[in-house]
């Protein structure tokens, strides 16, 4: 027990990685993928481990903690990996990655369920779905920065190719197009770390921040926040990067879609958090309005662009850059509620997002189009599954009860206190912070319009006689559904005890290192 | 009290479970069960409410109001450490009690269980019968929420979740394009109001650190409020959260998804869009009252004006009985708020109770009257139905009565109660010489005050009175005995509902007195703008109990308070004279102007001037087009833009940049090919040739070898002799 | 007086001759002679070398009596080479073993 406790992390990023190789090794389909549905079950019931009181306390430091500046990092493990460079092989847990871990834990398991059926090359398939968690698992665990930068790395070339064989008629444009788009951004990171390292001599993300005190000159040290900003906001994505996202959700299979933004646009917030504000935190304050502004404009352009889609999935994309700007806001308002709204939303966003793709395909597979148009009076024929979307959709609306509200209030509530308090409110007018809040409050008008009238247009309403006879979801999709669902409601009405414990006190030790 | 907390618990578990129940196993149980479970869960709450209710009057009596409200608290949501707070950091979720949550609640769950024992007969046969109930349910748990709230954040939840209900029974009949389309604009301009409140609980989140309003009130009432915001700000913030209540209570601005929202099945249009949901933004009003300064009360007064205008007028003009009764709700809620502007806080509380049952009466009446005509809501099909459904004619009658004010009934009491307020308040703004303006927040209720016996009596005379006008339809008409039994209890509500012995006025009374201390905060606020006009107008009965107060402070009290006393008692006398006949007015106009029919309008709408009037109230001053045009076409441009933007621009942007990208590695390529191969190619071609050249000596004969050989040797000897000769 | 130069001036017509039937002669046997002649130039090179300068050392002589040993085992090489060379081509013309040609 004690043996596995030390080692959980590293369990948790590498039994994909075999679980991976095993799948490819293995002749026989069927058994395939059973053992690429056990691995990730293997691995949604070790990281619930992180739960467990008992073994991980997250509101003090225990024993296999170590702290620094307040934060609570827990199950360190660190390993000499180059030491020429001083690279290594370091890995921890704190409350910003562990409620990340386990939702993307969840998710693989629910995506690969979602892509049981499968037909082509479904040993391909499964074992690069079980890569790609290696890749995020590893991200999510790493604070080493180029161990960071490599599973990092490491998560994008699986997803080239399950959307670039999987996809739809125009994949290969897409997975380029998310290839290429990804990969600037990587550099742009990559280019930071460099001249991170360069001036530091260290790649250890919980040491860097001192150490980078004074270090660069000022315009050095915004064009390198810059650089790490403009790679993560291509991950997350927001305006202007966000084009790839609609081209490789329409096209991506639907676990894919699943995965794609339940998880690894989560990377990009994830990443702000680890990386880009702690290390730059001068930068972020003073270039606060730059981050907000994106955010802001992220929401209502997101908003807008969805109301104008008639493919169902690619509103649906849409409506996730909307979210994703939400997180943007709150990351970069700095205050406890926003922040932790941030941390919040991307959990609520990562259930209620897979939920809404899995929606999409479901529909998908008994019509073979995404066209709203050409839908309508669902309703009468799958009332369950009307039932659930229902449920979903206004999660995703941010209706009170359900998961998206708690990450919009909050952000929003963070958003307007970091006018009396935080590191912003010292540098800005109160008016110019309560202007980008009452744009982004604009938002949830937007979002409650075109999520409501696709729900209208597809669900209700009279259907059309090819929709009459649509057969009910089978119990395979219930089970996707279903954990999602329930997982809305619970994190909607307490989000204390579900996320907010376990990010509480890594959030106030940022904050407090902030200021 | 240990069973106060265990029966809330219980008022909000109970509907809560039933709506689970039957959204699980609602199709399981089939048409009359479920019914039945919605409705005896539904009477179970009200007796709970009940049993509330006598709580909190023995312990009133035992204690006296001064005891104060039972409250609560659950941590919420982390926002931070703030000062000033007693747990630091957090939203909090609270139980909030006192004497107007529970003569609320009470009230909620006795139209509702009313609505629910309707509903067993309007809904009969509806494929989704289930379902109806489930939602109804859901409501009910909500409404309770909504009602025991003490925090800005738990009223917001619980506004949003009432207005989920809302939707989904408005959009009941979603095989209806109208209807789906009636609880999108239902649900997207709660929002937008609801965008104002989360502003305003922003701002007050950022200065104040929480949401609880009795903290709230105390921070504002210590005067430690006015240390960290301006009056402007406040002012501001003020209007903000007014702007919720608007939304949920259709005032002005926001008040055209009323009538649309008439689409939902009758009992839900009673339940939701008449009695309860819509009042919860008054009810909203009510509770952050002690927040609002003086100029965002007199923003309240002018919505509430115009509402009351807008509502009283459309209604007079509608085609379809229930949107009439729409109008009408509107133009009430529009009293509602136009009192509390005015400061008439009880007057305020006092109609939304009483209008509560007269106004669920006339629209169960009105859900008999188009359940029996198949459905269809048109006063053209009406007409002569009074024989065929007596009982619901006549209590439909005393609805009207009551609604119009008529003496004895419940609407006398509350309507009086406001008139006499805003006359108190006109006539102190015309004694400080304000703008002539203030003086409408009388004569705008007066007006209303004849106009709503004018269009109720429309209405039942185009209903009940005169020939049937479509005979199919007639023939078959008649009334179900559920259907009629809530119409009776609810007409004899509405006739008791106002008398002083009815633990109605008591209580509403009661809960000044119980948080007198933060009702009296707002004027210390700013002692420069210190207004009389801030105050809350005592009630009549108030004034008897004064006396029971003794020494130093009941006298000091007792002079502060005796000119107001005198201006309320003033005010009473001027709405009586002003208004004390207007119902019998209106109603005898409304006789002699509807009593065959659509002839006499129809005759006079030959006046153009007479027919653009009506068209322009038929069709509710334009304002659905207006925002037609103005919003949804901004919305569809700017969403035109962002789709253009996207797709035009930055993909665009990018496809240019992949293409730049091709260009240039092509060019590379022949750079490449050209420039570097080609002097590596040179180079290779070079050594080639030569060694082509170098090839032609090498013919292997011998003798040239030896010939050559020897050549080279002589040469070179010779070079050696002429060097050393040179030498 | 014979000297030195007489005995250079004759190695030198010697070895001119030999070149010069190296050069012009096709028969393998001849160009052999030729060869010869010109060892034989050499010879006399050394021997008279050795007289004029070396005093009573016999180093001259020596090496004169190596070239002739070697010109020998040559001569037996070359006639080995000569006759496989008749075997292949059915003549000893040296113009057509041009088989190395580049």
């Amino acid at each position: 027990m004690e043996l596995i406790r030390q080692n959980l992390l590293s369990i948790l990023i590498f039994l994909p990685l075999a679980g991976s190789i095993a799948v490819a090794l293995i002749r026989n389909h069927r058994a395939g993928r059973a053992v690429a549905l056990g691995t990730s079950t293997a691995v949604l019931v070790l990281s619930m481990l992180l739960v467990i009181p008992a073994l991980f306390d997250w509101t003090h430091a225990g024993p296999y903690a170590y702290e620094q500046q307040g934060g609570v990092v827990q199950l360190v493990q660190r390993i000499a990996w180059i030491p020429s460079i001083n690279a290594e092989y370091l890995i921890g847990v704190d409350g910003l990655s562990m409620p990340l871990v386990i939702l993307s834990a969840l998710v693989f398991v629910l995506a690969i369920v979602a892509g049981w059926k499968t037909d082509k090359l479904p040993r391909a398939f499964f074992s690069l779905i079980l890569l790609l968690q290696c890749g995020v698992m590893g991200s999510f665990l790493a604070l080493d920065f180029l161990l960071f930068f490599v599973f990092f790395e490491v998560s994008l070339l699986p997803m080239y190719f399950l959307i670039g064989i999987w996809g739809g008629p125009r994949r290969e444009y897409a997975a380029i197009k998310f290839f290429i788009y990804t990969f600037v951004g990587s550099i742009a990171i990559l280019i930071g770390l460099i001249a991170i390292y360069l001036a530091t001599n260290s790649l250890d993300l919980i040491a860097l921040p001192e150490q980078l005190v004074g270090k660069f000159s000022p315009v050095a040290r915004a064009c390198i926040f810059f650089l790490l900003l403009g790679g993560f906001l291509v991950k997350l994505p927001s305006f202007p990067f966000h084009t790839w996202l609609p081209d490789a959700h329409v096209e991506a299979p639907t676990p894919i879609s699943m995965i794609l933004a339940a998880v690894l646009l989560k990377l990009g917030g994830y990443g702000l958090l680890r990386i880009a504000i702690p290390l730059f935190s001068d930068c972020a304050i003073q270039f606060w309005w730059v981050m907000a502004g994106i955010g802001v404009f992220t929401i209502l352009f997101g908003a807008f662009c969805a109301l104008g889609q008639t493919d169902f999935k690619r509103l649906i994309a849409y409506s996730s850059v909307s979210h994703m700007g939400l997180v943007l806001l709150g990351v970069s308002m700095m205050t406890t509620a926003s922040i932790s709204g941030a941390i919040f939303m991307m959990v609520a966003h990562g259930i209620t997002s897979a939920a809404l793709f899995f929606i999409v395909g479901v529909i998908y597979d008994r019509v073979h189009h995404r066209d709203i148009a050409r839908m309508g009076g669902i309703a009468t024929s799958m009332p369950m599954y009307t039932r659930l979307s229902a449920l979903i959709i206004f999660a995703s609306l941010g209706l009170p009860g359900l998961c998206g509200f708690v990450g919009e209030i909050l952000v929003l509530m963070g958003t307007f206190a970091a006018s009396s308090y935080g590191p912003i409110h010292a540098v800005a007018p109160r008016w110019a912070i309560w202007m980008f809040g009452v744009f982004a409050t604009f938002g949830i008008v937007l979002t409650a319009g075109y999520m409501l009238w696709m729900l209208q247009r597809v669900y209700l309403g009279k259907p059309a006689s090819d929709l009459k006879q649509l057969p009910e979801i089978d119990t395979r999709e219930s089970l996707v559904l279903w954990p999602l669902c329930v997982l809305a409601i619970v994190l909607g009405v307490l989000p204390w005890a579900t996320v907010l414990v376990f990010s509480g006190s890594t959030v106030d030790a940022l904050l407090k290192a902030l200021s | 009290m240990p069973t106060l907390p265990i029966l809330i618990i219980l008022l909000l578990a109970l509907p809560l479970c039933a709506s689970i129940v039957l959204l699980i196993f609602g199709r399981r149980f089939g048409e009359p069960f479920s019914g039945y479970l919605g409705t005896g869960v539904s009477v179970v709450t009200y007796g709970i409410t009940t049993a509330i209710l006598v709580t909190w009057i023995y312990k009133s009596a035992m204690w006296g109001y001064e005891t104060g409200p039972y409250i609560d608290f659950i941590r919420w949501l982390p926002i931070g450490i703030y000062a000033g707070q007693r747990d630091p950091g957090f939203l909090e979720l609270t139980i909030y009690v006192d004497s107007l949550a529970v003569v609320m609640v009470s009230m909620v769950a006795f139209v509702s269980a009313l609505v629910h024992l309707f509903s067993l007969g309007y809904m009969k046969n509806d494929p989704r019968y289930a379902q109806f109930f489930c939602y109804l349910s859901l409501f009910s748990f909500c409404m309770m929420g909504l009602l025991i709230s003490g925090s800005l954040l738990q009223l917001l939840i619980f506004f949003e979740l009432v207005g989920l209900c809302s939707y989904l029974l408005i959009g009941f009949w979603r095989e209806k394009k109208a209807a789906s389309a009636a609880a999108i604009k239902a649900f997207v301009m709660n929002r937008i109001g609801d965008v104002g409140f989360i502003v305003g609980l922003g701002i007050i989140v950022a200065y104040f650190g929480t949401a609880t309003l009795p903290d709230l009130w105390l921070i504002l009432g210590s005067g430690a409020g006015e240390k960290v915001m301006s009056y402007g700000l406040l002012t501001t913030v003020g209007v903000l959260l007014s702007f919720g209540a608007f939304g949920k209570s259709a005032q002005f601005p926001l008040h055209t998804w009323l009538p649309d929202a008439m689409a939902g099945p009758t009992p839900v249009s009673a339940l939701i869009h008449a009695a309860t949901m819509v009042a919860a933004g008054v009810f909203l009003l009510a509770r952050i009252y002690p927040i609002l300064t003086p100029d965002a009360r007199l923003f309240v007064l002018m919505i509430g004006a115009t509402t009351i205008l807008i509502g009283s007028l459309c209604a007079l003009a509608q085609r379809d009985l229930k949107k009439a009764l729409a109008f009408s709700t509107i133009s009430q809620l529009g009293y509602m708020v136009l009192a509390i502007g005015v400061g008439s806080w009880t007057g305020a509380m006092f109609h939304l109770l009483t209008h509560a049952f007269f106004k669920a009466l006339l629209f169960l009446g009105a859900g008999n009257v188009i359940h029996t005509m198949h459905h269809d809501g048109r006063l053209e099909h009406f007409g002569g139905l009074f024989r065929r459904m007596p009982v619901t004619a006549i209590t439909f009658a005393i609805g009207i009565l009551a609604m119009s004010g008529a003496p004895f009934l419940s609407g006398f009491f509350s309507k009086e109660m406001i008139l006499a307020h805003a006359a108190a308040y006109a006539g102190l703004a015309g004694e400080q010489h304000r703008t002539l303006l203030l003086q409408l927040a009388l004569w705008i209720p007066v007006m209303a005050a004849y106009l709503t016996p004018l269009y109720l009596t429309r209405l039942w005379m185009l209903t009940f009175a005169g020939k049937p006008r479509k005979r199919k339809l007639y023939k078959h008409a008649g009334e179900a005995g559920i259907m009629s039994f809530p119409l009776v209890l609810l007409a004899g509500m509405s006739i008791v509902a106002g008398y002083s012995w009815f633990p109605i006025q008591s209580l509403v009374d009661g809960t000044i007195r119980e948080t007198r201390g933060y009702f009296h905060a707002m004027p210390q606020l700013d002692p420069a703008r210190a207004d009389p006009l801030a105050s809350v107008w005592p009630t009549l009965s108030t004034f008897t109990e004064t006396t029971v107060e003794t020494g130093e402070v009941a006298e000091a009290r007792e002079v502060a308070r005796s000119p107001v006393e005198r201006r309320v008692e003033q005010g009473y006398e001027t709405a009586h004279a002003l208004t004390g006949w207007a119902w019998l007015v209106g109603i005898v106009c409304g006789v002699a102007v509807w009593s065959r029919g659509f002839a006499v309008t129809d005759r006079l709408a030959r006046f153009a001037p007479f027919a653009v009037i009506r068209h322009c109230l038929t069709h509710r001053f334009y304002f659905d087009d207006l925002y037609d045009l103005v919003f949804f076409g901004a919305a569809q441009i700017a969403t035109a833009v962002a789709v253009a933007i996207d797709r035009f621009v930055i993909d665009p942007f990018i496809d240019a940049v992949a293409k730049m990208t091709g260009v240039i590695g092509r060019v590379c390529a022949k750079m490449d090919d050209a420039a570097v191969d080609g002097v590596v190619r040179g180079i290779t071609a070079t050594v080639w040739q030569g060694g082509g050249a170098m090839r032609l000596t090498q013919n292997g004969r011998i003798r040239v070898y030896v010939a050559s050989a020897s050549a080279i040797i002589v040469l070179v000897l010779v070079a050696v002799v002429i060097v050393g000769l040179v030498r | 007086m014979i000297g030195l130069t007489h005995y250079l001036i004759l190695a030198a017509i010697l070895f001119a001759c030999g070149l010069l039937t190296v050069l012009t002669r096709r028969h393998a046997i001849g160009i052999l002679m030729g060869v010869e002649l010109m060892l034989n130039a050499a010879n006399i090179n050394l021997v008279a070398f050795n007289h004029y300068s070396a005093g009573d050392r016999l180093d001259g002589q020596i090496f004169a009596l190596f070239v002739i040993v070697i010109a020998a085992a040559e001569a037996a090489v070359a006639l080995a080479i000569f006759l496989n060379f008749y075997n292949n081509f059915g003549s000893v013309d040296v113009d057509r073993a041009n088989e190395l040609k580049g």
